[in-house]
């Protein structure tokens, strides 16, 4: 094995979990959490290796899945099938409510609104790298963020009565 | 309860466990297509330049009656892949003299190979399998960006699969724990190793089912790899187009270990070894959270 694959490896080892979670969160299916994880693994893994180094795989990857993530929904919002059941897999039943309730609010924003929120509250990424990571100024994004946390706040209604959207 | 979005969306996930074994093994098979898409493009890329600046000088050099011929020759490496081949198989070496080793220090400087040898080495060596109706789809001799190989269409149980090989600069490491589903390595007893995949073209599940993939690779000890891929496509992320492989992993290995590509592998190590960029400054990979 070469030694920027194992390089790779260790690094998607390393992140996958992660990178699936925040897919989870953007996609809200566990199917496309894993299509989209894996096209972002094979996006990194193409470039991994070239003379000019990745500086900050972490940053590039999860620039690369946010991106990608909404390429793909411009592309498949066509065409897909919406589901009111979750596919199975190995939940504990304390958190599948949460889950859900948390999953069906997001749902029910556009992609951009769902990407915004995943990366300012669940990556704790700055107003500045979330809107280099969606390629928008950071006045768009501060914009997008309050109008996401309203819609979202909208979804949900009493669902999360002790979410404070902050 | 949870008191911010931060809060609900950590507790929301923190009990999701991916398979991350399957997950990982998918994205390397998808970097790899990328990889070979973008080789071939960047070949496709430079064959269209080099037929234009051919086209140019034929139009400007002979003006009134030597054009078409010299867009013509020009554009050859285009046309007739199988006639191509079989042209650069009269300038060739047969099979039994083109096995000599790779130059080591104080031999002479080894000449490069060309596309066209690639793919008619790739045909001899294949000949023991019976295959039909062969095709070479893409060739690129050791001066091109992505160095000396060859794919092949390959004719067999009334079906159409591919082969693909590929030699260049490439050592072997060791990966250290555990390999992804369908890949193992074996370490010979020259030193050199083999890594093996051979499993679905789809480890993860998420294409179609029915399309397989064997590669092998040669990590010899002289600081090269030999490659070999086999489909049951002809086409990479392309449909299936047989239901079995046409050659087993014990075939595939056989022809990589073939001293048919003594000479490629010459060219590739008479070519200046490219910078390391940075062996040691691996990206830095900070902890996950």
């Amino acid at each position: 094995m070469a030694k920027h694959d194992e390089e790779f490896l260790e690094f998607a080892s390393a992140r996958t979990p992660h990178l699936f979670r925040t897919a989870y969160l953007m996609s809200g299916d566990w199917h496309q959490a894993e299509d989209l994880v894996q096209e972002t693994l094979g996006k990194v893994y193409a470039v991994w290796g070239r003379k000019r180094r990745i500086e900050n795989p972490d940053a590039y990857a999860q620039t690369v899945l946010t991106r990608t993530f909404i390429s793909a929904r411009r592309k498949r919002s066509s065409r897909e099938l919406p589901s009111s059941q979750l596919p199975e897999a190995e939940f504990h039943e304390a958190d599948t409510s949460l889950r859900m309730t948390l999953l069906e609010g997001l749902a029910a924003l556009p992609a951009k609104d769902r990407a915004v929120l995943v990366l300012r509250f669940w990556e704790d990424r700055s107003v500045e790298e979330v809107a280099h990571i969606m390629g928008a100024s950071s006045g768009a994004v501060r914009t997008r963020t309050n109008r996401a946390l309203a819609r979202l706040r909208g979804a949900l209604g009493d669902l999360l009565p002790d979410l404070a959207l902050t | 309860m949870t008191e911010n979005l931060n809060d609900v969306m950590r507790s929301a996930t923190e009990n999701l466990h991916p398979n991350i074994g399957m997950l990982t093994a998918g994205g390397v098979a998808r970097g790899v297509r990328k990889r070979r898409n973008r080789r071939i493009m960047q070949i496709a890329g430079a064959t269209a330049s080099v037929t234009a600046v051919f086209g140019v000088v034929a139009m400007v050099g002979m003006p009134g009656k030597g054009t078409t011929a010299g867009v013509s020759a020009a554009s050859g490496t285009q046309g007739s892949p199988v006639a191509g081949a079989a042209a650069a198989g009269q300038g060739s070496k047969p099979l039994d003299t083109s096995t000599e080793a790779a130059p080591g220090p104080g031999k002479p400087i080894a000449n490069p190979v060309t596309g066209d040898q690639m793919a008619t080495w790739l045909q001899q060596v294949l000949q023991p399998y019976h295959f039909t109706g062969e095709e070479v789809l893409y060739k690129q001799g050791s001066d091109g960006p992505a160095g000396p190989f060859a794919t092949l269409r390959i004719g067999y149980d009334g079906q159409a699969g591919s082969t693909s090989l590929a030699v260049e600069r490439a050592t072997w490491q060791s990966g250290g724990g555990t390999l992804p589903p369908y890949n193992s390595t074996t370490q010979l007893p020259d030193g050199s190793h083999l890594d093996v995949f051979n499993g679905p073209e789809w480890p993860a599940g998420n294409g179609d089912p029915s399309a397989k993939r064997i590669q092998v690779t040669w990590y010899r000890t002289d600081g090269t790899a030999i490659d070999l891929q086999v489909l049951n496509a002809v086409q990479e992320k392309g449909s299936t187009t047989a239901t079995s492989l046409g050659l087993t992993v014990a075939q595939a290995t056989k022809v990589v270990q073939s001293p048919v590509w003594a000479k490629a592998v010459a060219s590739v190590l008479a070519q200046q070894e490219p910078n390391k960029p940075g062996s040691t400054s691996s990206p830095a990979v900070p902890p996950a959270r």
